[in-house]
């Protein structure tokens, strides 16, 4: 076991390697001068060039990648060319933002998905399961920017209920400690900017749920369904236990283990669909930060927040491969 | 009939139980499931419409705005209502449908051709080339794959034929791990032993024998991409890299009505994203149907 979360821990280091040429890359993607690009026909020549060294384009390509690396190990990720502010702070300032959307939506996706997987393994093909089925394709067919912006009209412009836009209504004196606005609000017991907080957060974390709502009702589903057919389950069933501890006790603890590793896959898609949905709801994260620099030609932060995002990815499929193993006696690894 | 033909009828035969051949047998799978006939049926409608518009009806976008009636709710005469330029939405979403469509089928085909050579490649050849190939694969996939399209548009450059290579570029890890394991699946069986007992080239077997037998799941895979590559092809469109303006797309027709929304212009949006919605749900229903009518050993799922 030990052996095995070893060996993949080294699996890693390749992938990371291939992940930082290919982000390292998209500069020389532009067509083009990237200098010229990113400041603008009418920059003078003098910005040009200094812009130019500063992004070492003037080195041999293999020179740049060293210097690239080596800056992204020790946790430089570049200069935005707008502002000026170095892109790993920023990246840091606004991350909590996104991570609050993806825990929420995580945390739906979940509360519901597993009950609604079960259910509809348990009343196979029975209307419940049929509806179940559909509404999980529906799900996954979503584009979440238009679920976004369907729950925004209909439940902030039609009902007046829901906020549309940003952590907390405009003028709210709250001092955040973490970034973290939730969980500040909550350590800081101010509980008004606490529920003004959870209700900007619900309908964006509605939108972000729903494709990973839908992949993980399918997925408990279908394990569900493949446990049950299993041979202990009949033995449960025969020693007499109640319906409800056959399902909960002995079906769904076993079926939870693809579950886990189909929930570790849904965190790149989360961060992905933040960028979509933080541009809906003007939430100050990481995903709206990409959209914004997109539009400004910022291609620094476009890039460090992609080397960021895969590494998480990649860190991510790790802990879940390991966990699986460790969770799992039945999988023997070589 | 080729050696091929005779053993994939023989399966077909062992399986069904009836001298058909397995394509009509597929094909009797397929649509005897009402949820695969829906998805058939809001397919065909889609590519229909795609194939048919630009018959019947010109359309100019460059022309097309009528500042004196602009964002106009549905009426008999635009029965979609009409946007912020006063261009009728209907019309625009009708002839998006090209576009949109047009856009992810063309990246499936370039993904399914240059994935499935890759992984056909990697796994005859093995040794270094298939892990040359994979490990490249594995770079793809360690970035989601939306993020990874909207960076690349984001870097070469806004528009249509930049975002169908990149939208082909992140399909094509599936189709190269589909076709690989197939490969190495199929290398094993008794039949491909036999076409190189009876002195088949290497070439030969891979063409003639492993990849017409590898491609059910080959072609659940193109309909599944499809689905995703409308909806990264809308993404792309929502957040201004894909089709520009004034060209139809019903992403970026969702990123227009956006500015819109808080005014209760409903029908702005509501059109264009339920076009989206309801192509993917068509090609996913499909997908899925396809699945089980081409995987007999699945059985009644």
């Amino acid at each position: 076991m030990r052996r095995y979360a070893i060996r993949r821990s080294l699996t890693i280091v390749p992938v990371l390697l291939g992940v930082s040429v290919l982000v390292f890359s998209f500069i020389h993607l532009i067509p083009g001068d990237p200098a010229l690009t990113m400041l603008g026909e009418r920059a003078t020549p003098e910005k040009v060039a200094e812009v130019r060294a500063r992004l070492g384009l003037d080195r041999p390509i293999w020179r740049q990648y060293i210097l690239y690396i080596g800056n992204a190990l020790r946790g430089d990720l570049g200069v935005s060319i707008v502002r000026g502010d170095p892109v790993a702070s920023d990246l840091l300032r606004r991350f909590p933002a996104t991570v609050e959307l993806a825990v929420a939506a995580i945390v739906v996706a979940i509360a519901f998905g597993i009950p609604i997987g079960v259910a509809s393994a348990v009343w196979r093909n029975s209307p419940l399961d049929s509806l179940a089925r559909l509404g999980a394709l529906a799900g996954v067919s979503m584009p979440i920017f238009w679920l976004g912006l369907v729950l925004a009209w209909f439940f902030g412009v039609q009902l007046r209920l829901l906020p549309t836009g940003f952590r907390l209504a405009s003028g709210t004196a709250f001092v955040p400690w973490t970034n973290f606005v939730v969980l500040d609000a909550a350590l800081q017991r101010d509980w008004s900017t606490l529920a003004d907080a959870l209700r900007h957060l619900i309908l964006p974390a509605l939108a972000l749920a729903t494709i990973p709502l839908a992949v993980i009702a399918r997925m408990t589903r279908a394990s569900m369904l493949e446990v049950l057919s299993r041979e202990y389950i009949r033995t449960a069933e025969a020693k007499g236990l109640s319906r409800r501890a056959v399902i909960l006790r002995h079906a769904l603890r076993n079926a939870l283990l693809p579950v886990l590793t189909v929930i570790g896959l849904q965190v790149g898609r989360l961060l992905a669909g933040a960028i979509l949905t933080e541009t809906i709801f003007s939430w100050p994260g990481i995903g709206l930060w990409v959209y914004e620099s997109i539009e400004s030609r910022d291609y620094a932060i476009v890039q460090g927040v992609s080397l960021f995002i895969a590494v998480i990815v990649v860190g991510v499929n790790l802990v879940t491969d390991v966990l699986y193993a460790a969770v799992d006696p039945r999988i023997k690894y070589e | 009939m080729t050696t091929l033909d005779v053993a994939v009828d023989r399966r077909a035969v062992a399986m069904t139980g009836r001298g058909r051949s397995p394509a009509s047998a597929a094909w009797r799978r397929l649509v005897a499931s009402p949820a695969a006939r829906a998805g058939l049926i809001m397919v065909a409608a889609f590519v229909l419409v795609a194939l048919v518009t630009p018959v019947v009806h010109l359309y100019d976008a460059r022309t097309d705005a009528n500042l004196t009636s602009r964002l106009r709710p549905p009426t008999a005469a635009h029965p979609f209502g009409t946007d912020s330029l006063g261009r009728d939405i209907l019309v625009r979403v009708v002839h998006a449908t090209r576009v949109s469509l047009g856009l992810a089928i063309s990246a499936v085909a370039v993904a399914t051709v240059i994935g499935s050579a890759l992984g056909f490649l990697a796994g005859y050849l093995r040794g270094r080339v298939d892990l040359v190939v994979m490990f490249c694969m594995d770079i793809v996939l360690a970035f989601p794959a939306t993020l990874l399209a909207i960076a690349i548009v984001a870097m070469i450059g806004p528009g249509l034929r930049n975002s169908l290579f990149a939208i082909s570029l992140v399909s094509i890890p599936a189709y190269a791990r589909l076709s690989r394991s197939s490969v190495l699946e199929l290398r094993e069986q008794e039949f491909v032993l036999a076409a190189r007992g009876l002195g088949c080239s290497g070439w030969r077997v891979l063409a003639g024998h492993i990849v017409p037998n590898s491609l059910p799941p080959l072609i659940v895979q193109t309909t599944l991409s499809i689905a995703f590559a409308i909806l990264e092809a809308a993404a792309l469109g929502f957040l201004g890299l894909g089709a520009q303006p004034p060209t139809p797309e019903w992403g970026a027709m969702l990123a227009d009505s956006y500015k819109y929304f808080t005014s209760g212009a409903w029908w702005v949006f509501c059109f264009p994203g339920a076009a989206i919605m309801l192509s993917v749900l068509g090609f996913n229903l499909l997908g899925d149907g396809l699945r089980d009518a081409l995987d007999p050993r699945l059985g009644q799922g």
